[in-house]
């Protein structure tokens, strides 16, 4: 199952990753392959099993609706990337909406 | 004037279910107002390994949510992950449903000025609220607490044929949402928001023409739509008469509303079409709804509004106004059904201290004060006032005591000496030194001086300090006018 550039390029796009054109080339022959190792799986009759959504031979796993106390934000922050801490929030790069 | 095209509007809602904990994990669902990150957990700052549990609570206020608007319960049902990069999704993807909702197929009774009208609900169904940000000069401040939260997103069919339309749809959707308990639906706390889809059909050429709409993202309030909704019409169907954008895409666009401007914006184009990458979450099971749950919730399921009005109009004799009012708040419904119940009197006189003085106070107390006595004190209020023992104009100031002391009417009646006089003896006295010294309004009044009469009323009323009972003054005055009348 070939895949083309631009398929490349938009998967790239959303995963918000910067390729070169030499690595868009690349990719695309790689990809190819492994999705065509991945579509040998088509090749399997399952025309008697029905479909699933989850292999876990579980249903309906619930919890009560209990609150417990989580990691309160001073642990919650000690996570955050150096830079990325203003006061009790998370700072991030702003993302433009508006054009 | 009638518009040259026909506006054509669906509602996305989305409503924060009334938990107490998360849908995922058991932080606290209650983020408003909270120390900004002080309610989270590995699970909903989406750490590395963390496993998500679905929140039972949540699925059956979504389940009743779906009952409540008449919705098919499917054998099955999952969550999936919807992927997509912001900051305020700190996994990368949002859990929701996709092809399996909880609900599916139900519909919602309007009242529009061109009569009852049904909604259709395409679906409803469980996903998870994301963070909170707070925007300044090239940057955004994240708050996790939010993140997490369960949300129930109720999609509408495009059947919508105006703004007011659409405002009176969620308004009638949050009414039966807060009625049965699945969320209060805050809407100042962002506890509601809308996506609005808009677009415009006309005849052109003889031709029915229906282009591609605009979907209006997170409207929060209701003064938002009914001024979104008729600019973004306006706009495409000006786009369209002009050769503009319109006439070229064949797919929707997301558009923003700022309120500021008060105009809507692009925010995503066709070329950009979302991409949501759909898979069942792998980290999560199936889940199928058991008979006996659906059964149960359906049994809890409260009387809805719109059956309530019809009831409260019918059985206790009510304007549609009055019922109006009275079911437009759950609690005060409640109450007034009680004071009934605890009253002989006419359920209309009740409906007036509660649709008037109670309601007033209530909204002078502020957001979730409720009725500080009983509702039994209520009823007998009433009955004083209907049995003649206290005035209407001092039954107000028993009930404002009432209010501040949560005394009973009577003990305040009796302290503070409101008994009104209705003994006739008494009453006559008064009538008969007052018609003697007022000669002159006498004659005024037999002249054909209406008025007159009311000087005498109050003098009367004076004469006994203000208790005697005016329905008895009225009648008794009447009486020795007309007898003088007849002897003279």
């Amino acid at each position: 199952m070939p895949i083309d550039r631009r398929t490349v390029v938009h998967a790239a796009d959303l995963a918000r990753i910067a390729l070169t054109d030499a690595e868009v080339e690349r990719f695309t022959g790689q990809l190819s392959v492994v999705l065509d190792a991945v579509a040998r799986l088509a090749e399997v009759d399952t025309s008697a099993i029905p479909p699933s959504a989850s292999t876990l031979p579980l249903r309906n796993v619930e919890r009560d609706d209990e609150p417990r106390p989580g990691l309160g934000a001073e642990e919650a922050l000690a996570n955050a990337p150096r830079g990325g801490r203003d006061g009790e929030f998370f700072r991030v790069q702003e993302v433009l909406q508006e054009r | 004037m009638s518009l040259p095209y026909e506006t054509v509007i669906g509602v996305e809602t989305h409503v924060e279910l009334a938990t107490r904990s998360k849908m995922f994990c058991p932080c606290s669902a209650t983020w408003f107002g909270a120390p900004a990150n002080s309610l989270v957990c590995p699970v909903c700052l989406g750490l590395p390994g963390a496993l998500p549990v679905p929140n039972r609570r949540a699925i059956e206020l979504a389940m009743t949510a779906g009952l409540a608007l008449h919705c098919e319960v499917p054998a099955h049902t999952k969550f999936d992950r919807k992927n997509y990069l912001y900051p305020d999704l700190p996994k990368g993807y949002q859990i929701s449903q996709y092809d399996l909702p909880l609900n599916v197929s139900g519909w919602l009774a309007l009242d529009t000025p061109d009569g009852p009208k049904r909604v259709r609900i395409r679906r409803a169904h469980l996903e998870e609220d994301t963070a909170t940000s707070k925007h300044g000069e090239g940057y955004a401040l994240i708050d996790f607490n939010r993140s997490g939260v369960p949300l129930l997103e109720i999609v509408s069919e495009p059947d919508l044929r105006s703004a007011d339309e659409a405002v009176a749809y969620v308004q009638a959707l949050r009414e039966i949402l807060v009625f049965a308990g699945v969320s209060e639906m805050r809407l100042e706390e962002g506890a509601g928001r809308f996506d609005v889809n808009v677009s415009i059909r006309f005849t052109e050429d003889g031709e029915v023409r229906w282009p591609p709409q605009s979907e209006i993202k997170n409207l929060n309030s209701y003064a938002a739509i009914r001024e979104a909704v008729p600019h973004e019409a306006e706009r495409l169907w000006r786009s369209w008469r002009d050769g503009g954008e319109l006439r070229m895409r064949t797919g929707k666009i997301t558009v923003g509303w700022s309120p500021e401007r008060r105009e809507t914006f692009l925010q995503r184009s066709k070329e950009e079409v979302e991409d949501y990458r759909y898979f069942p979450d792998p980290d999560l099971v199936s889940f199928t709804p058991s008979r006996e749950t659906v059964e149960r919730l359906r049994a809890s399921l409260p009387e809805l509004p719109g059956d309530r009005r019809a009831r409260f109009a019918r059985v206790y004799a009510l304007s549609d106004y009055d019922a109006r009012v009275l079911v437009a708040d759950r609690a005060l419904a409640d109450y007034f059904e009680a004071a009934v119940k605890a009253s002989t009197r006419d359920p209309k006189q009740i409906a007036n201290w509660v649709t008037g003085e109670v309601r007033r106070r209530m909204k002078d107390a502020g957001d979730g004060a409720g009725v500080p006595f009983p509702p039994e004190q209520l009823a007998a209020l009433v009955e004083l006032v209907a049995s003649g023992e206290v005035s209407g104009s001092a039954a107000k100031e028993v009930f404002g005591d009432m209010w501040t002391t949560r005394r009973p009417p009577s003990e305040i009646v009796r302290a503070k000496g409101l008994t009104q006089v209705s003994d006739e003896g008494a009453i006559a006295a008064a009538v008969d030194a007052v018609l003697a010294e007022n000669a002159k309004a006498v004659a005024d009044y037999r002249a054909g001086n209406a008025r007159a009469l009311g000087a005498l009323v109050g003098q009367v009323r004076k004469r006994t300090g203000g208790k005697a009972n005016l329905s008895v003054v009225n009648r008794v005055l009447a009486e020795r006018i007309a007898r003088g009348e007849a002897t003279r």
